[in-house]
């Protein structure tokens, strides 16, 4: 009875219970190909849209930033917002999937390295990185937030972080946005620093920290999870003319054909439902 | 050797545990019986939430329904004929664990392998550098002086970095698209540069009189090194090799970069999607486990090469 409900992940888990490592195993296999995709990619039905392997789409992400991806149980089974988006988008190309777990630090330099085609990880996009990739439509919306302790003294304007423990994770958008505030003079505050989200939310529980800058999707996920230990207090859309952040799936710079199909497929998949669908499914 | 009753008493004992195993995993429920425990609630409730996992550890099973939205989750044990609902307390700490547990080790397997082949072969490589250093052709000497002073000198973790991410930009056709293979290019040129350290020293320790003696006994520089020194070098340069080992089993954590999946990286992983510190008890044993075999191994090593002292 339960495998039958459980659809996608148990199946995977099932795969990876013999073998823990099969995805990266698998990946490791693909090298030799990748090096002329031009070449043998010139009578399989799929080489116009630009796959460095093609047939296969490679996506990178970073697995850890629930709930856009996060590993199941076993450990082993991508699950998530993304997880879900990438699985249909490979269904409407018509190409099987592969995943890599990259570390957030490391990820933009993979995609300019072409260790994969895409990156589907809550990858906010920005004019900045913009120079350096090209960007799908956006597929979900997103603010930025601020994360405090249920029951203490709630933060709820930006005012409120001065002279306050601030933790953010590096290199995202809530690091820029803070970046910005404290360049213009608007704000100053101790920076508190993370390789991962969710040391942000383990420091802000054990209350070395009075806040946490996030986006407000992911705030919605961990809150979700654990409703009594934190809430949101203050958004960014409340705040005059201030725009929502978006997120897209990010493709090398160039890649016309890959960009312009991920586009269709996105298109499809708004029109048919399924990525509302996706979207009601993980956000409340 | 032992004597015989005892050869006979650990036999007996070996066979009576097997026959308990293969009892054990007879009777154990079956995967439907385990999966049909998860509340019918859970189920209807999650709809598309639902994740379930389940395991075989031929001695026992487990299996572990979520609402993945709300994390409420459901896990049940089953061995000997019996399902136990594990769901709080320490029961439920160690399911924890035991599900990770195939994550982990697939982590271990990558760093175990990437260390050991990394040692090795920066160990070969470390030969070609200390003897080279210890020259006295200065363009030898200088070149591998200056190879030493740069893998030395800048963190592994930026040489990683740029053979995996870098090459690739610089020039495609230094693309290394394996995984592992670019990490055990990079593990084992560093490695190489401190290897090539201990053993110049192990061969500097040994007293300058030897090579005068074996000098005035005819012994060409090669015969010296291969007959007389590097045998008794070895000795010396045992135990700061097995450092250097247990230091680069450390160091494999940081193929993370790379999008390797070593042990720390599943842990991290696991740790940040579950909001779960606790995996880091488990993680950190394997670890010691791992770390106390390989030191068995090099105390052996040592033992047989004291010979020569």
């Amino acid at each position: 009875m339960l495998s039958g409900c459980t659809g996608e992940p148990p199946s995977a888990a099932q795969k990876s219970a013999s073998q823990p490592v099969a995805s990266t195993e698998a990946i490791q296999d693909v090298p030799e190909v990748s090096e002329q995709p031009a070449d043998t990619g010139s009578d399989a039905p799929q080489d116009d849209l630009g796959l460095l392997v093609p047939g296969v789409l490679q996506v990178g992400c970073e697995i850890g930033y629930p709930p856009f991806e996060y590993y199941a149980d076993d450990g082993v089974t991508p699950i998530g917002v993304d997880i879900d988006l990438g699985d249909a988008i490979a269904e409407e190309l018509g190409v099987s999937i592969e995943r890599q777990d990259t570390a957030w630090d490391g990820i933009f330099a993979g995609l300019a390295a072409k260790k994969y085609d895409v990156i589907i990880s809550a990858v906010t996009i920005s004019a900045e990185r913009m120079e350096n990739m090209d960007f799908s439509t956006p597929y979900i919306e997103n603010w930025q937030s601020i994360v405090v302790k249920r029951g203490g003294s709630p933060i709820t304007e930006l005012k409120g972080l001065e002279g306050k423990n601030v933790a953010y994770q590096d290199a995202t958008t809530s690091d820029e946005y803070l970046d910005d505030l404290i360049n213009t003079g608007v704000l100053s505050c101790e920076r508190f620093e993370y390789a991962k989200v969710m040391n942000c939310f383990d420091d802000l529980n054990l209350g070395r920290v009075n806040a946490v800058l996030c986006d407000s999707t992911v705030a919605d996920g961990y809150i979700s999870r654990e409703p009594d230990k934190f809430e949101i207090s203050w958004l960014q859309s409340s705040e005059p003319g201030a725009e929502a952040e978006t997120f897209g799936i990010a493709i090398d710079k160039g890649n016309e054909k890959l960009l312009n199909a991920i586009n269709e497929a996105l298109k499809k998949l708004d029109e048919s439902g399924k990525l509302d669908e996706i979207r009601k499914n993980w956000f409340s | 050797m032992k004597p015989l009753h005892k050869k006979i008493i650990h036999a007996a004992a070996v066979v009576i545990l097997l026959t308990a195993c293969v009892l054990l995993s007879l009777y154990k429920p079956s995967r439907e019986q385990l999966d049909n425990s998860v509340s019918d609630e859970l189920i209807t409730d999650a709809g598309n939430n639902f994740s379930g996992v389940y395991y075989d550890f031929w001695l026992f099973n487990i299996t572990r329904g979520r609402n993945v939205k709300t994390a409420v989750s459901e896990t049940f044990i089953g061995a000997a004929g019996r399902i136990l609902s594990v769901n709080e307390g320490f029961g439920r700490s160690m399911a924890d664990v035991i599900l990770w547990l195939p994550a982990l080790a697939g982590g271990a397997r990558v760093t175990v392998s990437l260390t050991i082949c990394a040692v090795l072969a920066g160990l070969f490589l470390s030969i070609f550098l200390a003897l080279g250093k210890i020259s006295k052709n200065p363009v030898i000497s200088g070149f591998c002086g200056a190879y030493i002073f740069f893998f030395r000198g800048s963190p592994l973790l930026m040489q990683l970095f740029f053979i995996y991410y870098g090459l690739p930009v610089i020039n495609p056709a230094l693309t290394i698209n394996n995984k592992f293979f670019a990490a055990f290019v990079a593990f084992t040129l560093n490695t190489g540069a401190y290897c090539a350290e201990i053993i110049r020293a192990a061969i500097q320790s040994i007293d300058k009189g030897q090579f005068e003696a074996s000098r005035v006994l005819g012994l060409t520089y090669g015969q010296t090194m291969r007959i007389v020194i590097i045998p008794q070098s070895i000795r010396r340069l045992l135990p700061p090799v097995a450092n250097e080992f247990i230091m680069i089993l450390k160091d494999a954590s940081l193929v993370s970069i790379i999008a390797l999946a070593d042990l720390t990286h599943v842990t991290r992983s696991i740790s940040s999607s579950a909001s779960n510190v606790m995996v880091y008890i488990p993680a950190m044993i394997i670890y010691l486990i791992i770390t106390a075999f390989f030191t068995a191994i090099f105390t052996r090593l040592e033992k047989r090469f004291s010979l020569y002292q």
